[in-house]
């Protein structure tokens, strides 16, 4: 094994300190944004298969007028569905401590470790989602300019054209929102950018920055830059979806007092290993995540 | 009875002083990109104007990521892959032999180019052709992203140039025209009040010119361009009346 937290590693790198010094942990600067909420959510309904099949409706067509207005049987209209597969696999963490760690009284302990577990699943989320963004069919900017306000306007003109509705999300790299910002500022006669407040923070989470012209602006550094190209994303209401599966089926699989935390979407379970004198704790979540619609996102590039 | 020795022979050990330079280190905020492979859709291009290479196919990147988009714990992709190729996508296979443009296969970039650097933490980091990423001391990775858009684009211009993507259709030309010009409008708009896009449009016009200019280059070196069918002709009628009359 590698990367156990032992009370040498938190002596060199400040993590085990005496008390009277450091008895508050200040947080280490990450990124904390979840996308979670602007992906569409299946709830996941186990049924013998490891795929969950959604399926995705016909579309209404207009009437066709009739040549007579008696005996003229219309023709069957196609009723054409489609569907997409979200097949939930395990992604899984695990923190191994020492005994000497708690004995030698360090701040850092179970508690905090499984706190970084649980922080951890919508890092998951946030990954997964930004990773799909380069598979986007639709595109608007390029490798060799900044994004500016009208990069902006074409994905949204883009989206609407494809007969996208409702609020648009855009998800831009930190990069990408400090060129938009910059672009806004310069520009005189542009719609007005309603900045972020407590309030919306709190209803939609980390990496909130605020509404622009119809449009969330999200930022996450998990944006990649396939072939040196910054990759972002604008989409409406169902371009993503994603499961997670219910893991507190298993509960009756394991003794009652190792589970330290169990919900729908993950199970925290403490392993101890006397022999070598660890505990670890493991953190198990069933995600699957697909993009349901192509249509209805269109990619951000930038340099 | 037993006698005291000496050791004069120690072991030879270089000491580690650092981390190893030739893997990429990570560490619990680095995102390390996944194995992949690229797909192109018939209506995927862009003008490329930074290394004048004209127009280029724009390649959607598929990643095997266990859990999206349908792939399995072990990253197969198949099912995914066929998914694209029902869309009417064109996977770059990675094997296909066109892709080499050496004299030598093992000199290629492009052939079999999901290739991977290992990291620090014992897993791979997938690179695209071009990606060679500069270590510093302190551990922090650089990466020369014009370098790396250079060898995107030099791909592509391969793919392109070998017939493994379809050729561009010349309606996508019109539309990204149409695109163009439309953003030239609505730069024009606004420069008026917003001189500092004045630049912008001049680039933009120049761009657009290009654009039809590199077409219509491809287009005399013999690429193929999307059927068309004939203009019809309309059928003359001649009244009853008059057949037969000389």
């Amino acid at each position: 094994m590698a990367n156990e937290i032992t009370s040498a590693l938190l002596q060199a790198n400040g993590g085990l300190e005496a008390s009277v010094l450091s008895d508050l942990l200040v947080q280490q600067l990450y990124d904390a944004t979840d996308l979670s909420a602007v992906c569409t959510k299946i709830p996941w309904q186990p049924a013998g298969g490891q795929g969950l099949q959604v399926t995705l409706d016909a579309v209404p067509g207009a009437y066709t007028a009739s040549a007579t207005e008696l005996a003229d049987a219309p023709a069957n209209a196609a009723y054409t569905t489609s569907k997409y597969t979200l097949t939930p696999v395990r992604y899984a963490m695990r923190y191994q401590m020492t005994d000497l760690v708690p004995i030698t009284g360090a701040r850092i302990g179970l508690d905090e470790v499984a706190n970084k577990l649980v922080q951890g699943v919508s890092l998951t989320i946030t990954d997964k989602l930004t990773s799909l963004f380069p598979g986007v069919t639709a595109a608007v900017g390029n490798g060799t300019t900044a994004i500016s306000v009208d990069t902006i306007f074409d994905a949204a003109f883009q989206l609407n054209t494809a007969n996208n509705a409702g609020t648009f999300s855009l998800v831009l790299s930190p990069a990408q929102i400090n060129s938009f910002r910059s672009s806004l500022r310069a520009e005189s006669g542009a719609v007005q950018f309603r900045e972020v407040t407590y309030e919306t923070l709190r209803a939609r989470g980390p990496g909130y920055q605020g509404f622009w012209s119809g449009i969330d602006l999200w930022q996450s550094d998990s944006v990649t830059a396939p072939g040196g190209v910054v990759t972002g994303a604008m989409f409406s209401n169902g371009a993503f979806a994603m499961t997670m599966a219910d893991p507190r089926v298993i509960g009756g699989n394991v003794a009652g007092d190792d589970i330290i935390f169990s919900n729908e979407l993950m199970m925290l379970e403490r392993d101890r290993n006397a022999v070598n004198a660890t505990s670890s704790i493991i953190g198990n979540i069933y995600l699957a995540m697909v993009m349901a619609e192509d249509a209805r996102a269109v990619e951000v590039r930038s340099s | 009875m037993r006698k005291p020795v000496t050791l004069t022979q120690p072991k030879k050990h270089t000491p580690v002083t650092g981390q190893d330079l030739s893997k990429i280190p990570v560490n619990g905020s680095s995102k390390v990109p996944r194995a992949y492979v690229f797909c192109h859709y018939p209506g995927c291009w862009e003008y490329d104007s930074e290394f004048g290479l004209g127009w280029l196919p724009r390649l959607n990147k598929l990643i095997s990521m266990p859990g999206v988009n349908g792939v399995p714990q072990n990253g197969d992709m198949s099912g995914y892959l066929q998914a694209v190729a029902q869309m009417g996508g064109t996977v770059i296979d990675p094997n296909d032999r066109r892709l080499i443009e050496t004299e030598n296969e093992d000199d290629s970039i492009f052939y079999q180019y999901p290739r991977y650097y290992e990291t620090t933490a014992g897993g791979k980091w997938w690179c695209e052709p071009g990606e060679c990423p500069t270590i510093t001391l302190t551990g922090q990775v650089l990466w020369d992203r014009k370098k790396i858009r250079k060898a995107s684009a030099d791909f592509r211009k391969h793919l392109r140039d070998t017939g493994i993507v379809q050729p561009m259709h010349h309606l996508t030309l019109q539309h990204e025209l149409a695109k163009a010009r439309t953003s030239i409008e609505r730069l024009a708009a606004r420069v008026g009040l917003n001189p500092h896009l004045a630049d912008q449009l001049a680039d933009k016009e120049t761009e657009a010119e290009q654009m039809q200019t590199e077409w219509d280059q491809m287009q005399a070196e013999g690429l193929k361009q999307g059927t068309t069918l004939p203009p019809v002709k309309a059928k003359r009628v001649t009244p009853k009346a008059k057949r037969g009359q000389p």
